[in-house]
């Protein structure tokens, strides 16, 4: 069966599988936790025997901004607040690792390394970005890292940065 | 040699008596066509409700040198209605269907093809005649004698096998709306996309309409997948990327047809009110056409006009939300974005104690947008070269994305400015 190439392919590309890399889990509780977990999207995850669910805000929530320092290691992430997002803004005013610009953004810091380089933190990703929620009430935001190269991710794992194991729940 | 169909009844015929004439009034049996190729037609009116017991065809060819020959190239029974019925064929892998032709049951019938002995000059040229969707009907030959004859369900499936008495079996490739039809997947080929007359739709959505929202106001445009705005009567395809506008004259026939193609259409979008109204499509301050009500629907109608002169809000099974003239549009409700074929990202569920979804959100157009279309966007803005696949409704939708972020001061530092230029120059 001989097929003539359509003039312009509708059919979806391929071309790069950027939910290979793992999705960065950003546990907002007292102790900043964060887990790595893949295949995403998730419909919610284990992590530290508490369960977590997509609150159903969506795949994409916010744009969001990779916090690096001059040499473009990785010491945070910004979320960009949507205007009907007070509420994560209210919820995480109290943690000690979040800067909260209210009604603008919340800087998540990873570790007590806050040396920002502003003209390298200006990623505006909207990969993948869900709310997640326990049944306790406690919030996680899941970050698409299809975007961050190798070091910038190894970055991540930087001292002060606290990695527990993530599962995902099907 | 002599073709013979027997059967049991009193009456037969033989059609290469010398007494016999066509209707041209020549005899079947003549020597006087050297190296041409005749149809002839004969009258079976005699016959009509009789039965037939027998029927003979004969021919004779010699082919010795300075000899002469009479070679038989097929033989049909052309009904009063204009239809084909294939008798036999000088192509032997083509069965003769005496049995099966209405008007000839009980005819049992024997027939020995002959082989073809190399005087078919001529009869490369056919006509095609078509209907008003410009499908291919009827063939004929160059003298007129009909040799293929389709006829087609709505979406394009042929309503019967195509009768035909050319030999070859790829007699035509040109069928539905003639687009070419490809012999062994069945599938139409209508430029852009491949479209399957079984299914009744096409395999792959408008490259402008992946994700069906290319016109919020237009619910015929929300299917990607769908033919020619599912109104295959009335309405083609012409590239397999837009569909053709036809309004109606006081006759009731075709008028002011108008192919709307992507380019335009994203123009279109762009530039002015494309909108939707009992079943009305206006573009601009331009009606032009209509795809239901088909009325006397004229260019400068004033309702037209009106609606082009307004920032029209449209309500459809649900509340739909402006985000904006020419911009997007979303539809609330879970069960309605499922209808739409986003059931992987529609549902608008709200979180435990807070407000709901804002619809006037820049998440809410990037659920419109798609995972897969973001993907795409984000590689642009990384490598600043429009990835393949990347839509223009995609861009357009972003567009105004950016220019919120950056009218709420939320624009990255510069970096959604410089998305909003990279943007600009993938649409020109």
């Amino acid at each position: 069966m001989k097929f003539r190439k359509p003039i312009r392919a509708a059919e979806v590309l391929d071309k790069k599988n950027l939910d290979a890399r793992e999705c960065l889990l950003v546990i907002l509780q007292p102790q900043l936790v964060l887990a790595k977990i893949r295949p995403w999207p998730l419909v919610g995850f284990v992590c530290e025997g508490k369960n977590y669910r997509d609150s159903g805000w969506g795949n994409f929530t916010a744009f969001y901004d990779w916090l690096r320092d001059s040499d473009s290691k990785v010491l945070g992430v910004r979320y960009w607040l949507e205007s009907d997002m007070d509420f994560l803004a209210q919820y995480a005013k109290e943690l000690p690792y979040v800067h909260v610009d209210p009604s603008r953004n919340l800087e998540i810091y990873f570790s007590e390394r806050r040396a920002i380089d502003q003209l390298h933190s200006g990623d505006q990703d909207f990969l993948y970005d869900p709310i997640f929620r326990s049944e306790d009430g406690q919030y996680a935001i899941g970050f698409g890292m299809g975007w961050l190269n190798d070091a910038e991710i190894l970055s991540l794992q930087n001292p002060g940065a606290q990695f527990v194991e993530a599962h995902r729940i099907d | 040699m002599r073709k013979q169909a027997s059967g049991i009844s009193t009456e037969y015929i033989r059609l290469s008596q010398a007494a016999v004439s066509d209707q041209q009034g020549q005899t079947m049996w003549s020597d006087n066509y050297n190296n041409q190729w005749h149809s002839r037609v004969f009258d079976l009116s005699f016959w009509v409700n009789k039965t037939v017991s027998m029927a003979w065809v004969d021919t004779e060819h010699y082919t010795a040198n300075a000899g002469w020959s009479i070679d038989y190239q097929d033989y049909v029974l052309l009904g009063a209605d204009g239809a084909v019925h294939k008798l036999f064929s000088r192509d032997q892998s083509v069965s003769a269907d005496v049995s099966s032709t209405p008007g000839m049951s009980g005819l049992s019938y024997g027939v020995t093809h002959v082989p073809n002995l190399g005087n078919a000059t001529g009869q490369t040229t056919t006509f095609y005649h078509g209907d008003h969707l410009g499908s291919s009907r009827m063939l004929s030959s160059a003298d007129g004698y009909p040799t293929w004859q389709g006829t087609y369900y709505p979406y394009g499936m042929e309503y019967t096998p195509p009768t035909s008495t050319d030999n070859t079996a790829t007699v035509n490739h040109y069928k539905f709306t003639g687009k070419e039809r490809d012999a062994e997947s069945g599938l139409d080929y209508f430029g852009a996309r491949y479209m399957s007359s079984v299914i009744g739709g096409f395999l792959t959505p408008d490259p402008d309409q992946e994700s069906g929202f290319e016109n919020p106001d237009d619910p015929q445009s929300w299917n990607g997948y769908s033919y020619a705005r599912n109104n295959p009567i009335n309405v083609t395809d012409p590239t397999g990327q837009a569909f053709q506008y036809c309004q109606k004259d006081a006759n009731s026939n075709p008028t002011n047809c108008q192919n709307v193609s992507d380019p335009q259409h994203a123009e279109d979008v762009n530039g002015g009110v494309n909108t939707f109204k009992n079943g009305n499509i206006y573009d601009g301050d331009l009606s032009i056409g209509t795809y239901k009500d088909l009325g006397p629907d004229l260019p400068g109608d004033p309702e037209a006009n009106r609606l082009a002169a307004t920032t029209v809000v449209q309500t459809v099974n649900g509340a739909m939300t402006e985000f904006g003239k020419n911009a997007a549009y979303a539809v609330t409700g879970a069960v309605v974005l499922r209808g739409l074929g986003f059931a992987a990202e529609a549902t608008l569920t709200t979180l435990a104690g807070e407000d709901g979804v804002g619809l006037q959100s820049a998440r809410a157009i990037n659920r419109i947008i798609g995972n897969r279309q973001r993907e795409l966007l984000g590689e642009l803005f990384k490598t600043g070269k429009p990835p393949e696949g990347l839509s223009r409704r995609s861009l357009q939708l972003y567009k105004t994305i950016a220019q919120r972020a950056i009218a709420a001061g939320k624009d990255g530092g510069g970096e959604q400015a410089r998305r909003l230029q990279l943007i600009d120059n993938a649409l020109k």
